[in-house]
């Protein structure tokens, strides 16, 4: 990849139980270019939450990087000190989190909050900070963003204080901004004014967006391009549009099947069988396979590596970052057949 | 905060009465009181209570009654002091252990350790080691009353470690001192508050008792449990003299029990639904 801001490499999270080690991020690496926004879609448990705190460096303990590279334009970010990653944090990539309505401080004013990341990284004094946070407010269109300065979370809507959450990690104009489920809490109206401010707002500020999301409706509204998470793992890499056009990982076919079409008459929702196996007992091969309609003896043997779709070789070091890919060994399969 | 909120609890409206009572008896003891309360009067020695006496002259003849109002400076100071020391030694503590994991271990151990005596003994010890003196006394409630303070103090930051607001701040860059104090404590303190009440309360209490057993402040300076114990020795021929202080302990720690139930019922609605 020639342009990369964030580049994540075979990044293993390990967190130590009593029944062993479990790894809810196992091996998954990735790249965002400046100015895209990439999806990160998977079931709950998935790991993309997991991903985000890594690349964050906000593992709680006894949670940790196990293994793997993070590199955020130019630094290394998976074994960086605290305080560095102190200065990272809220400064060069912003977050944002699912639940607007408890992810604001009860006792400080809004104003306060979208302030605090300016007087902790820019050093700005209160006034100045404050002053500052009434045009960030008003940069997420707040309306009477001045006059809102000095009212409290719990004056605000949920729609409202997702607003105040994206100001808050844009204040100190981050090349990054994660964002982990930020509509999912909110309802589909709001959901879609508030997707259409991060798109709006990425646009203008050539911001990369790493957005984690389980709803494909999100992925197809506002990304480039789409990752899917299955247990850990990427199963398939591709543009937004090829995804939903040619979804080349059975896990995908199927969550994609399972969106019910508003235009055909259906008697039943169409669901994937089984459930997602607990992290303490992986199948050893491919990780969907005992729940997938097209497994073969190999695929509980071994698990695949992600394949290029259009040609079927296994993919390298040389993917181009349009390249479509998955973890399936069918498309080896079809290639070789084919 | 709306005041209406805290009246209308009735706890807290008579607590707070009852402690005002006693608080502005403390502060005007010098207009309000009729005698001087360390003046002996052999003449009116155990005198009982009467129109110039209203509640009885002690052993050496001094007014029982200026006695108790000078007697609930000392005591409600003794008590407001324990109370300062407590909230920052226990409040320190406590966020520590709950905040830092490594911390946790090493503090809470500590604490459990001084909680395996009952506090008034503990307070009894360390008074009778350092020698009787009012600082001393404050010294050794203040120790005895902190490991449970720091214990409610975690518990409560345990919780709102949790929140996501805390995780958030977390994202934009604070530090750990910053979320500690500005987002996980700020957001702790109805517990910490109704803690510190009950701690008032039993302070003034322990202070009765130390000073009853003699390692307390020093006589002739009147405290309420000084009063007391000057007044044992004659329990039979002139029991005004420990009845006045202990009626005055009893209104004041019954105020504070009453206003710190008060204040927990307002101040965290969850605990009044668990108890109703």
């Amino acid at each position: 990849m020639t342009d990369t801001l964030l580049s994540v490499e075979d990044l293993v999270v390990a967190f130590p139980t009593a029944g062993g080690t479990v790894r809810p991020v196992d091996g998954v690496s990735f790249g965002i270019a400046p100015g895209e926004v990439l999806a990160l879609v998977g079931e709950s448990g998935s790991g993309k939450s997991m991903t985000a705190l890594a690349i964050m460096g906000l593992l709680t303990r006894p949670g940790r990087i196990e293994r793997g590279r993070i590199v955020f334009d130019g630094l290394s970010l998976a074994d960086r000190s605290e305080a560095a990653m102190r200065a990272i944090r809220g400064a060069r990539i912003g977050m944002i989190f699912q639940e607007p309505m408890s992810s604001l401080n009860p006792l400080l004013t809004i104003g306060e909050q979208v302030a605090e990341p300016l007087r902790v990284h820019r050093g700005l004094s209160r006034a100045a900070a404050l002053a500052r946070a009434a045009e960030l407010l008003k940069l997420v269109e707040m309306p009477g963003a001045a006059r809102r300065l000095h009212d409290y979370p719990h004056q605000f809507s949920g729609g409202m204080r997702q607003r105040v959450m994206i100001a808050i990690a844009l204040a100190c104009e981050p090349q990054l901004l994660i964002a982990d489920e930020p509509t999912t809490a909110l309802d589909v109206t709001i959901q879609d004014q508030i997707l259409g401010l991060i798109r709006s707002l990425q646009r203008r500020m050539g911001l990369a967006v790493l957005l984690i999301t389980h709803d494909l409706g999100v992925v197809a509204q506002a990304a480039d391009r789409a990752l899917v998470m299955y247990c850990g793992r990427i199963v398939e890499e591709a543009t937004v549009a090829e995804v939903f056009a040619r979804p080349a990982h059975p896990y995908t076919r199927a969550l994609l099947g399972s969106v019910p079409d508003l235009a055909a008459r259906t008697e039943r929702l169409r669901t994937i069988d089984g459930q997602v196996p607990a992290l303490d007992s992986l199948p050893p091969g491919c990780r969907f396979a005992p729940r997938c309609a097209m497994r073969e003896a190999a695929c509980e043997r071994a698990s695949p590596p992600l394949f290029d779709v259009a040609d079927g070789v296994r993919a390298g070091t040389a993917a181009t970052a349009a390249c479509h890919r998955a973890a399936c060994f069918r498309l080896h399969d079809e290639a070789r057949v084919g | 905060m709306k005041l209406r909120r805290y009246l209308a609890s009735r706890s807290f409206t008579v607590g707070a009465a009852l402690v005002a009572l006693v608080l502005l008896v403390a502060l005007t003891a010098d207009v309000v009181a009729p005698f001087d309360p360390l003046k002996n009067n052999y003449r009116l020695r155990l005198g009982a209570p009467g129109a110039v006496h209203w509640f009885g002259n002690d052993s050496y003849g001094r007014d029982v009654l200026s006695r108790v109002l000078h007697g609930s400076r000392l005591s409600l100071a003794i008590g407001a002091a324990v109370v300062v020391l407590v909230g920052v030694f226990g409040t320190l503590i406590g966020a520590l252990a709950g905040y830092f994991e490594r911390a946790d271990n090493v503090l809470m151990r500590t604490m459990d350790g001084l909680m395996a005596f009952p506090p008034v003994v503990l307070a009894i010890a360390i008074a009778a080691v350092l020698g009787p003196s009012t600082v001393n006394c404050i010294v050794a409630l203040a120790v005895a009353y902190t490991p449970r303070t720091a214990r409610v103090v975690r518990a409560a930051v345990l919780v709102t470690r949790q929140s996501e607001f805390v995780e958030a701040a977390r994202a934009i860059g604070a530090s750990h001192a910053r979320v500690l104090v500005r987002h996980v404590l700020a957001n702790s303190m109805a517990p910490i508050i109704v803690q510190l009440t009950f701690v008032f309360a039993l302070a003034i209490l322990a202070e009765a008792v130390l000073s009853f057993i003699g390692v307390g402040p020093r006589p002739p300076t009147p405290t309420f449990g000084n009063i007391i114990a000057d007044g044992r020795n004659y329990l039979a021929e002139a029991p005004w003299i420990c009845m006045a202080p202990g009626v005055a302990i009893m209104l004041l720690v019954i105020g504070l029990n009453l206003l710190g139930d008060g204040l927990r019922d307002t101040l965290d609605p969850r605990l009044r639904l668990e108890l109703k």
